[in-house]
């Protein structure tokens, strides 16, 4: 991997990544075998109508298998994207997106939707089944703010305070949702469960679509900060020497940042793991300089999380496994394994 | 004549052609189909309900908690009634989705319609009648009629003669009875509150629920089973074989305390027994009976 060059990887995990995505297009309860997709992709053209007979299949590949498909690998590029950029922000290497408070206000949300759903926050009822992800969104989006406001509270962004003040709302937050699922009756208790575990079997056009046209235009922007991120590596006031505001830089990446993350995780809820162990495995891999680091991030955050759904649908087909379960099962080994090999290349 | 005949039913030909046109045009409008042969159900109570009506042959999977009769373990499992997936019950093909509207994640029912696959609700209620009527409904459903209803005259002979033999508990005394069920999802073991189904046999038999909490669950906490007192503990299954038996069962904290362990009345019952009213409930009432009332 040594020889190879910044580009040359980058088009190998975009490879990957294109491979991964026709698996995960193919496998799971319904198996499309290549030659099937092809069909539906000339019907999608209008070159040649599919039989009648592969009506319900052709159902289940637009309406179900392609959106979700496209959520999956978005929320991996989103995981693996946020992951470098907050280590890189904080420049702290154990950061992952849920530490400014993303994912556990985003739980807190959607916790307090399926206890009160039907009393208290009942004037949701408009918003039918998307009242959950609005809801998570407000609690990811509200909670991380109040991490930002805590840590810019002096005019100046001390990006330690940013780091407790997110451990200490965390902990609010959890605290709230624990204390939802204590007094939560059966079966709103088991929804909070299985929300903490991340799915994304609840994929549909709308919410795929909502999270990928915030998503692009994000990463367009993030993906162009690279260099500023590397001189942000060198503490934020030698960063202010070399001629930017890093400040304000801080600023607009975390806003993008979490409304990145806060919208990916209302839809999938929470998925751990993965923001933490994707870009160190780029960093192991090649280089930490975040021209390299960011793009690298996104492709292999999207590989890693088709590959772990792909998993998740095939393990007890036809039920599913939450994501959120083999996240950590898969991605602990290959970061533990990646990081002894790292540590036996530098021993001899 | 034969004349006539030929135009008449070519105009009658006609009429059905139309009606058949219309209804087609108007699919929300059609009355209401049959199940298919495909069934996919997602209730532990309506599966055990189809199987006693002999409607079994319909059904091509379950849920993970429908195990019940024993046999429909052969069926494929579609996940937890509570976390299914869309796509793992369309793959079975099935005519017909079943449930008894405890169903998540939220969208799934959405998503299984988006496909063209109905939904069948059906509601069970609390109470032996509604879950008699439950039985009905599923017998014109699956055009087991005659089987519904004998199932339901030898359930309602069966609770009469049941609660009969009951009225003599009536006086008195009545034992405190703490029903203790495991929840698996959060690890934790849980109370049956009053008003529930198990809630109601238990008072059949002449006993008195040691919660007083109205509805639902209750979380267990040592001091609240402690503080219950109950002179019986009534264990699901899931959770009594966690211990293995009745004296084992009393290393669960808060359990060596009551009564119940000092006389180790502690009784194992599967969870399908008592979650909800269906033809075994006569049978349930009376060996919770003899529990109860061991003497008389």
């Amino acid at each position: 991997m040594g020889r190879l060059s910044w580009m040359q990887i980058h088009v190998l995990l975009a490879c990957a990544l294109l491979g991964a995505l026709l698996l995960s297009l193919s496998v799971g309860s319904f198996y499309f075998p290549p030659e099937e997709i092809f069909r539906f992709v000339r019907h999608g053209l209008g070159i040649a109508p599919v039989a009648p007979e592969e009506g319900l299949d052709l159902n289940v590949f637009v309406t179900l298998r392609l959106p979700r498909v496209l959520l999956c690998g978005v929320t991996g590029a989103t995981l693996g994207l946020s992951g470098a950029l907050m280590q890189g922000l904080f420049r702290n290497p154990i950061v992952e997106p849920g530490l400014a408070g993303t994912s556990s206000g985003a739980a807190l949300g959607a916790s307090l939707m399926f206890v009160f759903g039907n009393t208290a926050l009942a004037f949701t009822s408009p918003l039918g089944t998307a009242a959950v992800p609005v809801m998570a969104f407000l609690g990811g989006f509200l909670a991380t703010l109040l991490v930002y406001r805590i840590a810019t509270l002096f005019g100046h962004t001390d990006v330690l305070a940013l780091l407790l003040a997110g451990i200490a709302v965390n902990a609010l937050c959890n605290a709230g949702t624990g204390f939802l699922s204590y007094i939560a009756r059966d079966p709103q208790a088991r929804n909070i469960t299985f929300w903490n575990l991340g799915t994304f079997t609840t994929a549909d056009w709308r919410g795929s679509l909502l999270v990928t046209a915030i998503f692009v235009p994000c990463l367009v922007f993030i993906l162009r900060r690279g260099k500023d991120l590397n001189a942000l590596m060198l503490g934020e006031d030698d960063a202010a020497y070399i001629g930017f505001d890093p400040d304000r830089l801080v600023f607009r990446l975390l806003v993008l940042n979490t409304l990145i993350v806060s919208v990916a995780t209302a839809m999938v809820g929470v998925i751990a793991f993965v923001g933490l162990i994707v870009p160190h495995m780029m960093r192991l891999l090649r280089s930490s300089d975040y021209r390299f680091l960011l793009p690298a991030s996104a492709l292999s955050g999207a590989l890693l999380m088709e590959a772990i759904d792909v998993v998740a649908r095939l393990v007890i087909r036809p039920a599913e496994l939450p994501v959120g379960i083999i996240t950590a099962l898969i991605g602990a080994p290959i970061f533990l394994w990646i990081l002894l090999a790292y540590r036996r290349r530098i021993a001899s | 004549m034969p004349a006539d005949a030929t135009l008449f039913s070519r105009r009658d030909a006609g009429r059905l052609l139309l009606a058949a046109g219309v209804a087609a045009a108007l699919p929300g409008r059609a009355v209401a189909a049959g199940p298919g042969n495909r069934v996919v159900c997602v209730s532990k109570q309506i599966n055990e309900f189809i199987f006693d009506i002999g409607a079994q042959s319909h059904l091509v999977a379950r849920d993970l908690t429908s195990i019940y009769p024993p046999q429909i373990t052969r069926l494929p499992s579609v996940g937890y009634h509570r976390a299914l997936s869309a796509e793992g019950i369309i793959s079975m093909r099935p005519s017909v989705l079943l449930t008894d509207g405890n169903v998540g994640p939220d969208p799934v029912l959405a998503q299984v319609r988006s496909v063209g696959i109905p939904v069948q609700t059906m509601a069970p209620g609390d109470t032996p009648e509604t879950a008699q009527a439950l039985m009905l409904k599923l017998g014109a459903y699956f055009g087991r009629q005659a089987a519904a209803k004998a199932v339901v005259a030898r359930w309602q002979a069966g609770m009469k003669a049941a609660l009969g033999e009951m009225a003599r508990y009536a006086r008195g005394p009545h034992p405190r009875v703490l029903m203790i069920h495991f929840g698996q999802i959060g690890n934790s073991y849980l109370g049956l509150s009053r008003g529930g189904p198990a809630d109601q046999i238990v008072r059949w038999a002449g006993g008195v629920n040691a919660l007083d909490q109205v509805g639902g669950m209750a979380r267990l906490t040592p001091e609240i089973i402690a503080r219950c007192a109950p002179d019986i503990i009534i264990a699901t299954d899931v959770g009594f074989d966690r211990y293995g038996s009745a004296a084992k069962f009393r290393d669960l904290p808060g359990v060596a305390l009551t009564p119940a362990a000092k006389s180790l009345r502690i009784h194992r019952i599967f969870e399908t027994e008592i979650m909800y009213f269906s033809p075994r409930t006569p049978a349930s009432l009376r060996k919770i009976a003899g529990w109860l009332h061991p003497a008389r």
